[in-house]
């Protein structure tokens, strides 16, 4: 199972952007500034806008999902117990674990950003995809929030994750870090020696860098354990 | 057309003189045909075509009812095109400059403010309309009249929710009432002819002393 970007180009008004690479099993970090092409890239992967020239080639790849940054564009049922029930999952794996439990027929509206936003990834983390595409999928969370979901994220075992996010403290254990940088798609490589290459990390990371102190990946954990490595 | 007061007053002339009878529709038309860049204007395909399917549905139905539908679709036609010219020409602040250059300071800026954010509402509204499809699609889930019903409520919720911040936004910069610009146009020659042009298209359309240009829509048909 793969996913190849074959010198993908894309071009949208003022903006271009290059991309080629191949994305095999396992958790993939695209890191980039805001307005680099991040969600752009993500809706040209998952074939929901054209492009100019090139190819995406998704090699042995079966169910795929792409969850927006912001998640209320994938509301279509009008309670949360429908809107769960739209995703497949079944409504007692999703509510009772979690802090909307009683809340089946509450209006799928009816939630701030922040928890809709947990919902909605309950429910897509809920499943089994081969590809899955997370835009932003940090934006709107608390900390506490964030770290769970890490913790969700990395069991993702199988199939390809990719995350798209300028979220520099609060990540997943990574298998692979790509930085979208001037336009281009870059292949920073794999952890972790793929830090030393990372353009776009965080200040604390390049500070431990500068004293090689190595994370062994990009999690807060790892981050956390190379600053009190002595 | 670049002077957006030529574009709103052309526009308004040749909605009016379609509407009023199917040789102001057939005039617009033509002006349409001479002083827009045409089907380059299309930005979005699936509404137009939506819209095209509604009016030819209608027309069907009235020409079936009262033989008034082919009158009906070239006129529908008419003001449809000319909209859709009207939008696709809309540059984000021009609507602000023509409320001041029509009515001060105060009110002017006023309903200038309201029918930009209307416009930029539409814009934002067609984006989302965009995302909601790719969603749809994403689930696997059919555009059916029944998931209509969560689509529209999500639109409403949003629309509902945008405006409520940018209430909030004007009231935290302590908006009252109007606000000071000074309104700037682009002109050009072209601008004055198609203007002149219009007004040439609804004097045909209203005024009876054009009638000798007509000629029996019957006669038409026949020769077709």
């Amino acid at each position: 199972m793969k996913l190849v970007l074959d010198h993908l180009t894309l071009v949208q008004d003022n903006f271009s952007l290059t991309a080629h690479g191949e994305f095999l099993e396992g958790i993939h970090l695209v890191s980039g500034a805001v307005g680099s092409g991040k969600s752009t890239l993500a809706l040209a992967i998952a074939g929901l806008i054209s492009f100019e020239s090139g190819s995406v080639l998704r090699d042995g790849i079966g169910p795929m999902m792409l969850s927006f940054q912001f998640p209320d564009y994938h509301i279509t049922g009008m309670t949360l117990e429908e809107e769960c029930v739209s995703w497949g999952c079944k409504p007692e794996e999703i509510f009772s674990p979690s802090d909307l439990h009683g809340k089946n027929h509450q209006s799928s509206f009816s939630l701030s950003r922040g928890e809709l936003k947990q919902f909605h990834l309950s429910c897509l983390l809920n499943k089994h995809y081969d590809l899955l595409l997370l835009d932003e999928p940090f934006s709107s969370l608390d900390c506490e929030s964030k770290k769970k979901l890490c913790h969700r994220i990395s069991y993702q075992t199988t199939g390809i994750t990719i995350i798209f996010t300028h979220e520099q403290v609060i990540l997943p254990r990574v298998d692979r870090i790509w930085e979208i940088k001037d336009g281009k798609l870059l292949d920073r490589g794999t952890l972790p020696d793929a830090i030393r290459r990372w353009c776009g990390a965080s200040s604390l990371i390049k500070k431990l860098i500068a004293q090689e102190q190595i994370p062994h990946n990009i999690s807060y954990e790892d981050v956390l354990e190379a600053v009190c490595r002595t | 057309m670049q002077d957006v007061r030529i574009r709103i007053c052309a526009s308004a002339l040749l909605s009016y003189a379609a509407f009023l009878n199917f040789y102001g529709a057939a005039a617009v038309l033509l002006w349409w045909l001479v002083f827009t860049p045409r089907l380059r204007i299309i930005r979005r395909v699936r509404p137009v075509i939506g819209m095209l399917i509604i009016i030819g549905l209608v027309s069907i139905i009235l020409q079936a009812i009262d033989g008034s539908g082919f009158s009906y679709f070239v006129r529908m036609l008419a003001i449809f095109l000319i909209g859709l010219w009207l939008a696709s020409d809309y540059q984000p602040g021009e609507f602000l400059h023509v409320g001041v250059w029509l009515g001060g300071n105060r009110i002017g800026f006023e309903f200038g403010l309201v029918a930009e954010m209307t416009m930029q509402s539409l814009l934002t509204l067609l984006a989302d309309l965009d995302h909601i499809y790719m969603a749809l699609n994403l689930k696997g889930i059919p555009v059916t009249v029944k998931n209509i019903v969560p689509t529209a409520t999500l639109l409403i919720h949003k629309e509902l929710a945008r405006a409520k911040e940018n209430a909030e936004l004007l009231a935290v910069r302590g908006y009252h009432q109007g606000g000071t610009l000074k309104p700037v146009f682009l002109s050009g020659k072209m601008d004055i002819i198609a203007g002149l042009g219009a007004v040439l298209v609804i004097v045909f359309a209203v005024f009876p002393f054009v009638n000798f240009l007509y000629f029996d829509i019957e006669v038409l048909r026949g020769l077709l």
